[in-house]
């Protein structure tokens, strides 16, 4: 019987595992570096004025059934419009700009490194964050000229 | 080379947004820039100037519309090096090209704003380190003098600042046009036409006016020209060797009888086509 139980148990694990089933991907942006005219970058949205760039630290949580862990491997923040907003990743130190893992655990400035974002020219882009392909993140971005 | 010099010299302190780098501001030998001091060096009041090349870690305050310049890197992290022109192992290039885009090897500014400027690894496709510049419309023209007394035969050279509409001192070297809009025929421009200077000769008494316009602003010089240049003589007001050398040669002209300053004149009859020669003395002085 228990035996019976176990084998059940295992099979549903696996089905899970498999389809991937209940897990959700969420991530926030960590340590935005100041921008000094009044842009800025959230985690609902941002508004930058052409020439404006930011870096930040992308913290990305994995969730399902069995808890949440960080994410630090095949992070991917990419643009949907690179004429009006361009991303790249920062190569260098961390230091000064790692918030911790969201459950508390790691030291911070290993989570999946830092990225740049910068405002090419008027228009509205998004800016996606993701982990091994799941989408953890989005977040609309406005471009205007400086006033 | 960039990383022997850097392990060889001072180790960078970093001024980049992200603590990877240093940004700095070189200063060209021989261009007016308010952000150098004489001679093409840099004026740093608290940052590092270096010695040889003129360049600063202090970054101007705000650049004038319309200016150019260049921005430098350092890579604190393998000593690599950058300019805007992307010769080097890192390059720096603006953020958007519709605050700044390169022209004649250096960044010109092209509207009001703050611009990012990105110090990029190519080899990587990343960025390292970036830093922010300050834009501003030139609101006003400061001359140097706004009066100058020229002795004929002599030269001098005039220059201006450029304010912003909260008279801060805007750096950049700016971009001008000088023309000769009145006495064409008793001052003539000598060389290039299109900075924040420009060297003048005076060739024949009397007053002359000259125009300067930088972007949307302008301002005039009032030039007078009285008596020949003798030795000793304390009126020029231009002080390098060079100027000296020609105020000798001036000298002598005017002692000569000023044959020098009448050949000019001799083009310079009848006013009117005076003017058009000087003008074309100007405009051949034009580099764009």
């Amino acid at each position: 019987m228990v035996e019976r139980s176990l084998t059940v148990l295992l099979g549903l694990i696996g089905l899970a595992a498999s389809t991937g089933c209940g897990s959700s991907y969420t991530a926030v942006l960590s340590g935005v570096t100041p921008m000094p005219d009044g842009s800025s970058l959230e985690q609902t949205g941002g508004h930058l004025h052409s020439g404006i760039a930011t870096a930040f630290t992308p913290l990305v949580t994995m969730s399902n059934t069995w808890g949440t862990h960080s994410e630090t491997d095949s992070i991917l923040v990419s643009t949907s419009d690179p004429g009006v907003l361009q991303v790249a990743q920062v190569t260098g130190n961390t230091q000064g700009y790692g918030t911790g893992y969201q459950d508390g655990s790691g030291s911070g400035d290993s989570n999946g490194g830092r990225w740049v974002v910068w405002a090419i020219a008027p228009g509205v882009a998004t800016l996606t964050v993701m982990q091994s392909g799941n989408v953890a993140l989005t977040v609309p971005v406005e471009v205007t000229d400086p006033p | 080379m960039g990383a022997l010099l850097w392990a060889c010299g001072p180790l960078p302190i970093p001024t980049g947004e992200l603590g990877n780098g240093q940004f700095s501001y070189p200063c060209s030998p021989g261009s007016v820039d308010t952000a150098c001091t004489g001679g093409g060096q840099a004026e740093a009041s608290t940052g590092y100037v270096d010695p040889i090349t003129g360049s600063t870690t202090t970054l101007p305050t705000v650049l004038a519309v319309g200016s150019r310049f260049s921005i430098d890197y350092t890579s604190i992290i393998d000593g690599g090096t950058g300019s805007v022109q992307g010769d080097s192992s890192y390059t720096v290039s603006p953020a958007s090209t519709r605050l700044a885009e390169l022209s004649d090897g250096a960044l010109l500014a092209k509207r009001p704003g703050y611009l990012a400027l990105l110090a990029f690894s190519p080899s990587t496709a990343s960025v390292e380190d970036l830093v922010f510049v300050r834009f501003a419309s030139i609101a006003s023209l400061t001359p140097d003098r706004a009066e100058v007394s020229v002795p004929a035969g002599a030269t001098d050279t005039l220059s201006v600042t450029a304010q912003d509409d909260a008279m801060e001192l805007l750096a950049g070297r700016l971009v001008c046009a000088w023309t000769v809009t009145a006495g064409s025929d008793k001052v003539l421009i000598q060389g290039p036409n299109d900075g924040a200077s420009v060297r003048i000769e005076a060739v024949a008494d009397g007053d002359a006016t000259l125009s300067v316009v930088c972007g949307e602003q302008g301002t005039k010089v009032l030039v007078h020209v009285a008596g020949g240049v003798s030795v000793g003589d304390g009126g020029v007001e231009a002080g390098d060797a060079a100027t000296d050398a020609r105020r000798g040669d001036a000298a002598a002209d005017a002692r000569e009888g000023g044959a020098k300053t009448d050949a000019r004149e001799g083009g310079a009859e009848g006013g009117e086509g005076g003017h058009k020669d000087a003008s074309g003395v100007t405009d051949g002085g034009k580099n764009g």
